[in-house]
C-alpha cells in the first residue's frame, strides 16, 4: 500500500524519469571507455532500454497510450533489432577499439563532464522559456538531461576514431532526441515517431554495411586511415 | 517488572550506553562479517571455505604470539596499527550504526570528520609499513597513498552531495531524509552519490576490480602489502582494524545511503538489540553483493585503476551537478 502510494506520487515519477535520463547519460560516459565492439553495442542496448523505460513511465504518468507504443517500438527496434543487425553485419565482434581514443580516458571523461555541465546549464535557461515552462517538473528536468546527452554524444563521435564508437555516438544522439521528444513534445504526431524508428532501422543497416565495407577495405575499424582527401 | 520474563528488554538504556554498544557492535561483529563473506565467497567459487568464526580464531592466535620488529624500524612500526585501530573505534561514534537519532558523541564530528579519521587510520598503517624498510611493504604503502589520494576527492564530492541535499553535514540527517520520502531515495543525485560511494567502498576494502584481497602475488598488492612485516598482536590489530573499516564503510553505505531502515528510534534495550540484528543482516546481504562483484569481474591492471577512480569521481561530480542545476 505504502509502495503504491509512493509510486503514484508525482515527485516519484519525476525522480524515476530523471533518474533513467541520467542513466542514459552515464551509459554515454561508459561508451567513451568501451574497448570492444560487443561492449559498445551492449551499452547502446542498455541505453535504449532506459529510453524505452522513460517512454513507458511517462506514458503511465500522462495516461498517454501513444507513449506505450513508442516504448514497445523503442524496445523492439533499438534493444533487439538494431544491435542484432550491427553484430550480424560486423563479424569482428571482439575487435579492439582501445587505441581509437584521441586522448587518455580521464581527459576524455573530464571533457565530457564539462560538456554535460554546459548541457545542464543550457537546459536550465531553456526551462525558463515559455513553451517548456508550461510543462511538468519531469519535462523541465528532462530538458537539461537531454541536452547533456546530445552534447556528450557529439563528444563521443569527436573523441573516438573508430567507426563503431562513431555510429554508437550517432545512435546515442538519436536516443537523446527521442528522450527530448518523449518528455517535451508528447503530442508529436504518432506517425512521425514511427517514421523516426524506421529511419533508425534503415540507418542501422546502412551504417552496418558501411562499417563492414570499411573493415573489408582497410582491415581496421579506425577512421584514422581515411586521409586520402586530406589536403 | 523485574519478575516478568524479558524485563531486561524493556529497560531504557542511557544514550552513552547505546553509544558504547554502537562501538562494541562494530568491534565484535566485524570479524564475524568478514568470516561470513569469506565463507560465501568460497561457496561461490565451489569451495567449502573457512568457518564463519575463523577470523576470531585467527585473531586469538595472533594475540598469543610475540611481535617481531624488523631491524632499523622505529616505534612508528608498532604505533601505526594501534593508532589505526583507535581511529576505527572512534568513527562508529559519529555515524548512524544503531540509532536513527544522533547520540551525544555523534556531534564530535560530521561526516567529513569521520572520513578524515578513517584517512588518518590508513595513513598510520602506511607510515608503519614505510618504516619497515621492506621493499614490498613500502611498495604497498606508496601505492595505497597514491590511490588513496585519488579516492579522497570522490569521498569529498559524495560528502558535498550529501551536504547540499540535506543542508547539513550530519549523516543522520541524510538517513532521515531518505526514510521520510520514497522519492528522495530515487533522486538522481542520491542514486549517483550512492553508486560513487559503492565504488569507493570496493576500492577501500581491497576488492576486485581494484585489488585481489585474497591474492598472494606481492607485485599486484596494494593494501595487503602494507601488513607484510607485521606479526603477533600488531598484526592482529591490523587484521581486526581492516575488518572494522570494512564494517564501518558498509554501515555508512547501508545506513546513510541505501537502506536506513531498521534503526532504533528509542534507547530501549529491545530496539537496540533489533537494530544490531538488522545491521548484521543488512551488512551480510551487502557483503554477499560485494562477494558477487568480486567473483564476476577481473582485476584491473595497476595503471588502469586511475581510470576506475576517474569514473567514480565523474559519477560523484555528476551527483553534485544534477542537484545544483535542479535536475535531481
Amino acid at each position: 500500500m505504502a509502495a503504491a502510494t509512493v509510486l503514484s506520487s508525482p515527485s516519484t515519477f519525476t525522480s524515476v524519469v530523471t533518474l533513467f535520463g541520467v542513466g542514459v547519460l552515464v551509459t554515454e560516459f561508459l561508451m567513451l571507455r568501451a574497448h570492444l565492439l560487443r561492449s559498445q553495442v551492449r551499452l547502446y542496448m542498455v541505453q535504449s532500454f532506459l529510453v524505452a523505460a522513460v517512454a513507458l513511465v511517462t506514458g503511465i504518468e500522462q495516461g498517454n497510450s501513444g507513449l506505450y507504443v513508442v516504448s514497445v517500438l523503442s524496445f523492439i527496434i533499438k534493444v533487439v533489432i538494431v544491435p542484432m543487425v550491427i553484430l550480424r553485419l560486423m563479424s569482428v565482434d571482439s575487435a579492439d577499439l582501445s587505441q581509437s581514443a584521441i586522448m587518455k580516458l580521464p581527459s576524455m571523461l573530464y571533457i565530457a563532464l564539462v560538456t554535460a555541465a554546459c548541457g545542464f546549464f543550457i537546459g536550465v535557461s531553456f526551462r525558463t522559456a515559455s513553451v517548456i515552462g508550461r510543462g511538468t517538473a519531469a519535462s523541465g528536468n528532462a530538458v537539461s538531461v537531454d541536452i547533456a546527452i546530445v552534447l556528450v554524444a557529439f563528444i563521443l563521435i569527436v573523441l573516438r576514431r573508430d567507426v563503431i564508437s562513431q555510429v554508437a555516438g550517432f545512435f546515442s544522439l538519436e536516443n537523446g532526441v527521442t528522450l527530448f521528444s518523449v518528455s517535451v513534445a508528447r503530442n508529436m504526431p504518432f506517425i512521425t515517431e514511427v517514421a523516426t524508428f524506421f529511419d533508425l532501422l534503415v540507418a542501422a543497416v546502412v551504417f552496418g554495411l558501411l562499417m563492414r565495407l570499411h573493415h573489408m577495405k582497410t582491415r581496421t575499424l579506425s577512421t584514422h586511415v581515411l586521409d586520402r582527401l586530406k589536403g | 517488572m523485574s519478575g516478568r520474563p524479558g524485563w531486561c528488554f524493556a529497560v531504557n538504556l542511557s544514550t552513552y550506553a547505546v553509544q558504547l554498544i554502537q562501538v562494541m557492535t562494530v568491534l565484535l561483529l566485524a570479524p564475524l562479517l568478514s568470516g561470513a563473506i569469506a565463507r560465501f565467497e568460497a561457496r561461490l567459487q565451489g569451495r567449502r571455505g573457512p568457518r564463519v568464526l575463523q577470523p576470531y580464531y585467527d585473531l586469538w592466535k595472533l594475540f598469543t604470539k610475540e611481535t617481531l620488529r624488523p631491524n632499523g624500524s622505529s616505534t612508528l612500526f608498532i604505533a601505526g596499527p594501534v593508532v589505526a585501530f583507535c581511529c576505527y573505534l572512534i568513527v562508529p561514534m559519529l555515524i548512524p550504526v544503531l540509532t536513527s537519532f544522533p547520540l551525544p558523541l555523534g556531534y564530535m564530528g560530521d561526516i567529513l570528520g569521520g572520513g578524515f579519521i578513517l584517512g588518518l587510520g590508513g595513513f598510520a598503517v602506511a607510515l608503519s609499513a614505510a618504516d619497515t624498510q621492506s621493499p614490498y611493504a613500502q611498495l604497498g604503502s606508496s601505492r595505497a597513498m597514491s590511490f588513496g589520494a585519488l579516492g579522497e576527492p570522490i569521498v569529498l564530492f559524495v560528502v558535498f552531495s550529501v551536504g547540499v541535499i540535506t543542508r547539513t553535514d550530519l549523516p543522520y540527517a541524510m538517513a532521515a531524509t531518505i526514510r521520510l520520502s520514497g522519492s528522495a531515495m530515487l533522486a538522481p543525485a542520491h542514486v549517483l552519490a550512492a553508486i560513487a560511494f559503492f565504488l569507493v567502498v570496493l576500492s577501500e576494502t581491497g576488492r576486485i576490480p581494484v585489488e585481489t584481497h585474497s591474492g598472494t602475488l606481492e607485485l599486484g598488492m596494494i593494501d595487503e602489502a602494507r601488513a607484510f612485516e607485521h606479526s603477533g598482536p600488531a598484526m592482529a590489530l591490523l587484521t581486526w582494524g581492516s575488518a572494522m573499516k570494512q564494517m564501518i564503510l558498509y554501515t555508512i553505505l547501508i545506513n546513510v545511503f541505501v537502506a536506513p531502515w531498521g534503526l532504533a528510534s528509542s534507547t530501549s534495550a529491545m530496539a537496540v538489540l533489533l537494530a544490531v540484528l538488522s545491521l548484521l543482516g543488512k551488512a551480510l546481504v551487502l557483503g554477499c553483493v560485494f562477494a558477487g562483484v568480486d567473483d564476476s569481474f577481473a582485476k584491473l591492471r595497476l595503471f588502469k585503476i586511475t581510470e576506475y577512480l576517474a569514473g567514480s569521481f565523474l559519477i560523484a561530480v555528476l551527483a553534485l551537478l544534477v542537484y545544483l542545476v535542479g535536475v535531481g
